[in-house]
Order: C-alpha cells, then structure tokens, then sequence
C-alpha cells in the first residue's frame, strides 16, 4: 500500500525544500505550500496533503517547532520555525544532495571527443 | 525520548493537525473563491488537490504513536476477546499449561532450593570439602595426622578446619539421651564463617589433648532443652560421664546442610588427640571430613592440584600407612548435595518434557483455532495486514495465553508445594537435604515468567508462521469446498513428537519401577518382620578396656535372651554398612600396597545374625566360647566364599582384615559362610561381607538385635529396664523396627519412582488428548473425500481401516523416534536402576504397546464417527461441524437446491 510519504521526488526531497524554505521564514502549512509551487515555478507538483505528514514526521524528529498564531490574513494557523536541529540537517543534506547531483551530472554530459 | 510524555502529547498532535487541515482547505477555498469558483466547486477543488485526508490523519497517529506498545496493547485486548469468545478452547489451554508450567515450577523451586541456593555462609563460593581417596573409595575420612600436615603443608587455603560425626550421652538431665555431636577442631567454625548467637566459640586453647572440656550448643538443642535461655553459658552438662562447661551457642542455619541432620552440640577435635590424634594413628580413618575457605583467586582446580601433590609427597613420607591414598577437593554445596544432584536434575529434565508436549498440545489446537478462523486472517490481510504484523498477534495472543497459564501454574506448584512437604519433610533429612529451604522465592518467579514466555513462543510460533506463509488471495478463493488441511504434515509431526516424548518418560519410569521391583523382591539376606533395633554406645571414660565393654554386652545380651518372648537376640555393629576394611586373604598372592580387596565387615555377639535371620549356608554361627580366650575366627557371606572359593568349601580357610600394611596379618579363621546381606545403603550393590565375634574385637558398643514372638515395641520398657539395671547412665536411642529402616533406605527410590510415574502418566494423557485432536480434525477435513469414496463402493470397514492406518502411521513413527530418543538418552538413567538394563526389551515392548494401544484408542472414536458418515452428506460437505453432524442435516431439509454453499465451517468470516 502507497503511503503519503512515498510520494516525494525522492526520498528526503520533499523535506529539504521544506527546511530550506522555512529557513527563510516561519510561515504555516498553507503559505508554505504555496511558496514551494512558487519557487519551483510549478516545476515539482506536489499534492499539498502530502506536505502534513512530511511536517508531522519533521516535528517529531525535532527539525522543526510548531506554534498557534494568526496568519496575516487573520486566520488561526500553526506556524513552523527552523530548529537548530534542522538548519544542521539541512546543511548535511544539501551538501550531500550537491555532491550526488555532481555526478549525476557528471555521468549524463556528452562525452568528449 | 520521553515516551510517555509523547504517549499523553499524541492525541493534542492529532487534534492540532485534524485543525490544521480544516484551517488549509478553507484557506484554499477562499482563495479559489477569490478566483471566480463557486463555493461548493471551490470546496470540492481544495480537497481534490490536498488528497486523502483520512490517510493523512491516520499516518500523523501513526507516526506519534508510542511505539509497538500500543499495537501490541491492542494485540493483547484482541487476544483477550478470543479467548473469551472460545471459552473451551481456552480452559483446554489452560488446563495443559497449567499442568505443564505448574510441575516445572514446583520441581524447579526443589531444585533452586537444594542444588542453585547458595549456602548460608558469608562468600559461600570459597568454601570446599576435603576428604582423602584410594582406589575403591572416592571418598574416604581424613585420618587425623594427616589433616595437620594438610593445614600446614598447603598454600591454597585461608583456612581449614575438621569435623567428625559423633554422639555422646547426656546425663545428669533426666532419663540418660543420646545426644548426636561434633567434634569439630577450633578453625571449624571461622572456617565456615560460623558466628555464635551468644558467647563464644572454640579457640586453640579449647582444641588439644589437655584441653579443658568445653561444649557448643546447636541452636535446636538450646531451644528444645533450655527454651533459648542465655544463662546457659557457664552451665555444666555431664556428657559421656564427663563434666563439659557451656561456652556458646550456633545458630543450626547453614551446619545442617554440612552434617544433613541437626546435631545437639560441639565439642573439640583435640582432645581425641591420644586416641585418634597421634602418629601411631596415621592409618585411622575416624570419620572426619575436612572443610576449608579458598584464598582469594585461587581456583577449586588449582587447590584439588596442589592437595593431590600434599597427598603424593606425605604417601612416599609415611609409605606403611599413606600408600595408594589422595586427596580430594570439591566446592561444598556440590558435595554436599550430590546424592540428590542426579534424581533432581532427572525430574527437572522429566517435567521438562512434560511441558514440551503441553506446549505441542497447545500448538495443535491454536492451530486448529487459526484454520477456523483462516478467512478472518485472510481478510485482514486483504485490507493491509502486513504477514508480520498477523504473526506478531498470533505470538501477542499465545504468549498471552502461557502467561495465564503460567500464574495457574504458579498457584498449582504452590499449593503442590505445600501439600508435598508434608510428606517431604517426613523423609530422612539425608536423603534429601535443605528440604526445609523449599518456598516460591523470586528465583522461581522469574523460572516461571521466563518458562511461560518461552512456552509462548515456542507454541505461538506455529500458529504464527502458518499465518504468515498463508497467502490471502488463495484462501479467499478457496470457498468452503477447499481442500482445508494445509497444515497437516505440521500437526501430524507435532503428534509425533508428542508420542516419542511419552515414550522417552514412560521407559523412564518403567525401568525405575521394575528396578524398585527387582529392590523390593531381591533377597536382601536378612528378615526385618518381627526385628527390633536400637543403639547403645559405652562412653570411652567408663568403658576404655576391652574386658570392660566385653563384660558389659556379654551380660546386656544374656538378660536380654532370657526376657519372655524373645527368640534370638544380640549386638551387631554397625547394624548395616556401609563400614568397609580391607582384607587379604592366606596362601593368596598379596596385592600391592593400597590396593587390597575391600569388604564390608560388622562385629557381632553370638545370636545377632540368627536374630537378623541371616541365613547359614555351611559351617556354624557364632557361639559363646568364640571369646578372647579362643582362637580367632570369623564369617563369611557367600559372595565373598564365591570369588575365592568357588565350588569349593571356604570353611577352615583364613583371611585378615589390613591393620596397615607394615604388621604381620592376624588371620582370622573362616567357621562360618552366610547368605550376602544386601544394604542398599548406596545405588550400587554392598561389597562382599565379612563377620567377626564382638568377644575378639570388642567395640564401644553397637545395635541391639532383637527378634521376638510378641510386638517388638512391646519389649521396648523391659529392655530399658534391662539396660539400666546394668548402667543407669547408658541411653538406648534410635529405637525402631528394622523394616522401618529397611523402608527409609527405599523412601528415596520410592519417591523418584512415584513422580517419574506421575509425570509420566501426564504425559501419557496429553499425548493422548493430542492424537485425538489430530485425528479428529483430519476425519473432518476429509470428509468429503471419504463420501467419495463410500459412493464408489468403499465399506465403512474400508473407511475404518483407512483412518486407523493414517494414525498408526504417526504413532508409529513417533514410537520409533521415542525409542531411539531413548537408547540415546539411557546413560542418564542407568545409574539410578538395580537389575535392569537400560535397553530392557520388556520395557520398552510394554511402553511401546501401550502407547500404540493409546494411540489407536485416540484414532478410534474419530474412525467410527467417519465410518459413520452418510456418503451423500459428507459429498455435500467438505467441513461439518466437530462434534456434530447437523449442517448436513439441516441442509437436506431445506432441498438440494441451497447446495453445499449452506455449509460453512463454524466460526469462518464471509
């Protein structure tokens, strides 16, 4: 059976573009959804449910806090902030994600004469 | 983690997150309203593109879960409802598990408490047991020099102390008593770690010949005769006619383990110093075994190694006396309760084997519960069961079920417990020491909670793999007409392996019983109907010669044979061995130094063999005028006239018993052959015996022998009487018939022979309840092949005949691993049988007999219930009901045209 976490791109992708955004700001469920359409320019089409059980997973393992506020649209929302936690994780998976996407690339450009 | 935190946090996450979603959808919605949408349309487009909010929910509960506890919480409440809703299945269960755990914890808290429970001795790990060795005796007294050089020669013990099984008779208190003592030397008790509960205790001042006479009290004797009063200490107590001073009491805690009986009091080793102590009494073995406390890292190895080397260098000091002898070192509480180690540990592997076929009783019939309920398992697997997680429950569910059984048993072990130490305690303490230790201790709790887990496992595991290979998709297709006995090869072996356990127990207990049998008919040589016994000893103060002791028993004997009633009467010691010498024998080649043949030798007055009703096969009794004045003589027992004499007359013939091996032998002549008297003082047979006149070799006493026409205990004041007319300081103590004694020598074997049985007989039953089940459940899968087979033509005799093979089939091939399992297994038990082999073809044609009888019996009632079938019913119908027939039935009446789709199996889910 399918469950929402393996619809990612791939494993750890999902959660990377969460930590990464968050990094920038604190923002609740919805907003951040919306932010990540945005920034990929609809490039990585997520089902936006999928984004609750990547945050819940997220909250447990300590990366990220969660807070009741009001959004600026006066809305009652939760609100996720960037633990030190996770700024680390992030570092070491971007870090380890550059080096993969390197020799992705490195196997996949045309060959030199 | 703080889990528990998490646990009460979960359902705050759970509710925060359901908010949260409703917060984003209505977000999503106004926004798409925002767009031009209509509400309805804009509502039904958030949810399209958020997805399934349920399984979101569902993972987000999932993943705050506490974890696996909580599955297996609802593993366990599952399990519970169950068992409830099969509430047969269920006390079946118990009952077997119950009977199972409950005789393993019972044998097991004998075991913790005799053979695992450290003594009562500050570091008890370091203290070992000394005794010296030849090569027909492994365990042989330490004669008193030669435990002094051992203390001062050895470099491996902190210290070593001796003691020596004595009794003494108290005067001056009363009618005269017979008290059992010690003498102990004056490191006996620091060695032990010993502490007095008042006063103190013996010091080398106490401990040599010229030594003041001083007395410890044992912690009974000060409670029985003096009500713990602790003005004791300074009180004199006249003992063996001598005047000892109170100095100290011990507490009995922990020295009766070390004597295997409560001794009254102590006194010191050294004063014996002239008469066993000195160097001319280097070649005395006088009852003492040595106890000493290890230095701190040195191994029982490393101290048996260095006491052997003490041994070899004081053999070539003292060549006349020391040659062929060693030493030997064993750790304390295993020496001490070795006797029982064997028959213990061989009832602890019995009721081993009796929870194993608990436990494949109870797999059988969680399997059978698993085939019923096969679609219910199918169909949670269908909707994302995981295979593990449907084994995980089979396990939650009879590991749940052992534990239940488990606290039933606890309560049955207990109350066996206490039922059986009644009858325990009633058993000569030496036959099975620390008896009075036994109780549920946390030791035994844990055995149980560890046995009941394990049984658990072992018996979930087959439910539990059969759950997990089981693939959903064919046993949803399969529709009640299936064939539905994937599992029969499994409980046709559990079947199997239930009936070779029994057999392994039964030829177990069938060899113990015909060896009691062959203990009970052997001629023992000698009669104890209508015998009764008791002791006398003459203290040495007032008995110290020969002519002394001599005169004495002479005179006892004599009033004694003239009281009315009595046939025969005399003296006899010791009144049965073992008490072994050894011997040469004249004109024979003497055997090297060390190694002459031993036997077992008794003193005895004329009349005392007559009285005992030892047989005379040639020659003649004693009679008075074999006294000091005539030549030596004495009598043999026909085995020993055997090896020496075979076929020919032994009479006229001459042996002597070896004083040491450096003084001329006194030859003693043979007058006399009688039948060998057997004393079963030990499990293997009593070395050829040998019978010398008290009048040439007087001893300090011995055992009164009196064989009457009248009640013997009748007789019991006239000898008194008698006895004290003649000394009123003497004490007559252990008073008995001799066939209690006789009896009390068996109780042992008894006993182990009546659990063996019991045990055994257990399994019998669950054996039998097994195959049942097995075969039961095999007539009701087949019943539809077995209607085929009626419509073409089978009998029901065909039918019978088919079924009874099937199982025989099984109980033969578990028969034949049973005695296989038992051949191999016989080495454990030969030790402990008398006159039967291990591989006795009656035994095991008997057992195996009535096991297959059992079996056959066990197949029967279900052959005739398929016999019984109507052809056109069971073509119907694959799965009728067990026990009744009335799906067929019911179907008949309601038309042919319902089909076989009416006729499901009790308890399946559709």
């Amino acid at each position: 059976m399918k469950r929402p976490d393996q619809r990612d791109l791939f494993p750890g992708a999902l959660e990377m573009m969460i930590l990464r955004t968050l990094k920038r700001r604190p923002l609740h469920g919805y907003a951040l959804a919306q932010q990540i359409k945005q920034t990929s320019n609809d490039l990585l089409q997520i089902e936006e449910g999928s984004l609750y059980p990547a945050l819940q997973r997220m909250l447990k393992a300590g990366w990220l806090k969660a807070e009741w506020g009001i959004s600026s649209t006066n809305r009652r929302v939760r609100i996720y902030t960037l633990t030190a936690a996770g700024a680390k994780h992030l570092e070491r998976e971007v870090t380890s994600f550059e080096r993969m996407l390197e020799g992705i690339t490195r196997v996949l450009s045309p060959v030199k004469p | 983690m703080n889990w528990i935190a998490q646990l009460f946090r979960r359902k705050r996450m759970c509710n925060d997150l359901s908010e949260e979603i409703g917060e984003h959808l209505e977000e999503k919605t106004e926004e798409l309203i925002a767009d031009g949408m209509s509400r309805e349309e804009a509502w039904d487009a958030a949810r399209r593109q958020f997805g399934d909010v349920t399984q979101i929910e569902e993972y987000s509960r999932e993943l705050w879960r506490w974890p696996g506890i909580e599955t297996v919480l609802f593993d366990l409440r599952f399990g519970l409802r169950m068992l409830r809703k099969n509430p047969g299945f269920t006390a079946v269960v118990l009952l077997t598990l119950a009977i199972g755990i409950g005789a393993n914890t019972a044998i097991f808290s004998v075991v913790n408490a005799v053979l695992l429970r450290p003594l009562p001795f500050p570091d008890p790990s370091h203290l070992v047991f000394l005794s010296e060795s030849c090569r027909d005796i492994p365990e042989m007294y330490i004669s008193l020099p030669n435990l002094r050089d051992w203390r001062t020669m050895n470099t491996v013990f902190q210290s070593m102390g001796g003691g020596r099984r004595s009794s003494a008779t108290l005067t001056g208190r009363g009618e005269p008593e017979r008290l059992p003592i010690r003498e102990v030397t004056a490191e006996f008790f620091s060695t032990l770690g010993v502490r007095p509960l008042i006063g103190r205790l013996f010091s080398a001042d106490d401990d040599h010949a010229d030594s003041r006479p001083v007395v410890v009290m044992n912690e009974t004797f000060w409670t029985r005769e003096f009500e713990r009063d602790p003005r004791v200490l300074g009180m004199q107590l006249e003992l063996n006619g001598e005047t000892y001073t109170v100095i100290g009491v011990v507490p009995s805690q922990g020295l009766r383990v070390i004597w295997h009986a409560d001794v009254d009091a102590y006194t010191a080793l050294g004063r014996r110093e002239h008469a066993i102590g000195g160097p001319g009494n280097r070649a005395d073995h006088y009852g003492i075994y040595a106890y000493a406390r290890l230095k701190p890292g040195v191994t029982v190895e490393a101290a048996r190694l260095e006491m052997r080397t003490i041994a070899a260098q004081l053999s070539k000091r003292y060549p006349n006396t020391n040659t062929g002898q060693s030493a030997e070192v064993e750790p304390l509480l295993r020496e001490r309760v070795e006797d029982v180690r064997r028959p213990l540990l061989l009832l602890m592997g019995a009721v081993g084997l009796v929870l194993l076929i608990a436990c494949a009783n109870v797999a059988n019939l969680l399997t059978s519960l698993a085939t019923v309920r096969r679609r219910e398992i199918a169909v949670r697997s269908a909707l994302g069961a995981g295979a593990l997680r449907l084994a995980r429950q089979f396990l939650c569910e009879s590991i749940l079920l052992a534990m239940m059984g488990g606290a039933a048993g606890l309560i049955a072990a207990f109350c066996i417990t206490v039922a059986a130490s009644e009858t325990l305690m009633r058993l000569p303490v030496e036959f099975l020491p620390r008896i009075d230790e036994i109780r549920v201790d946390p030791a035994v709790l844990l055995f149980t909670l560890a046995v009941s887990l394990l049984t658990g496992i072992v018996f979930g595991v087959f439910p539990a793999v059969a759950a997990y290979r089981a693939d959903p998709n064919e046993v949803l297709k399969e529709n009640s007409r299936g064939s539905a006995m994937p599992d029969l090869h499994l409980r046709n072996g559990l079947v199997a392996t239930e009936l070779a356990l029994s057999l392994v127990l039964l030829v177990a207990a069938g060899l113990m019983i015909k060896s009691l049998f062959r203990v009970l008919q052997a001629d023992p040589g000698f009669r104890s109907d209508g015998v009764l016994t008791g002791s006398v000893t003459l203290p040495p103060l007032q008995y110290h010669t020969d002519a002394q002791m001599r005169s004495f028993v002479r005179q006892f004997t004599q009033k004694l044979a003239a009281l009315p009633g009595v046939q025969a009467t005399g003296l006899k010691s010791p009144l049965l061995g073992p008490y072994e010498d050894n011997f040469v024998v004249e004109d024979r080649p003497r055997p090297a130094r060390g190694s002459e043949p031993y036997t077992e030798i008794s003193v005895v007055t004329p009349g005392a063999l007559e009285a005992m009703g030892v047989r005379l096969l040639h020659g003649r009794y004693f009679n008075p005028s074999d006294d000091e004045n005539a030549p030596p003589v004495c009598i043999i027992d026909d085995s020993l006239a055997e090896r020496y004499w075979a076929g020919r007359s032994a009479i006229g013939r001459r042996i002597a018993i070896v004083e040491t091996p450096s003084t001329p032998p006194s030859w003693t002549t043979i007058v006399g052959v009688v039948h060998h008297v057997e004393n079963h003082a030990s499990g293997g047979p009593t070395l050829p015996g040998s019978y010398f006149p008290f009048a040439q070799t007087p001893t300090n006493g011995g055992s009164l022998v009196i064989l009457s026409r009248q009640d013997p205990t009748a007789l019991l004041a006239a000898v008194r009487s008698v006895l004290h007319s003649l000394d009123p300081d003497l004490a007559l103590y252990d008073v008995a018939p001799l066939a209690n004694l006789t009896r009390d020598r068996m109780a042992p074997r008894r006993l182990s022979v009546i659990l063996l049985s019991v045990l055994a007989g257990i399994a019998l039953i669950l054996a039998a309840v097994g195959t049942y089940g097995v075969m039961a459940y095999m007539v009701i899968g087949r019943t539809r092949e077995i209607g085929l087979r009626r419509a073409l033509g089978a009998t029901p005799r065909d039918v019978l005949r088919q079924v009874l093979s099937q199982g025989m089939r099984v109980a033969l091939a578990g028969v034949l691993t049973g005695v296989i399992a038992s051949l191999a297994l016989g080495r454990v038990v030969s030790p402990m049988l008398f006159g039967v082999d291990v591989t006795d073809p009656m035994t095991f044609a008997s057992v195996g007999g009535m096991l297959i009888a059992v079996a056959l019996a066990a197949c029967y009632f279900p052959a005739r219930k398929a016999m019984r079938l109507d052809p056109v019913d069971a073509l119907r119908c694959e799965f009728a009901p067990s026990g009744s027939q009335q799906g067929p039935r019911r179907i008949r009446r309601q038309g042919v045209s319902r089909g076989p789709a009416g006729c499901m199996k009790p308890g399946s889910v559709e």
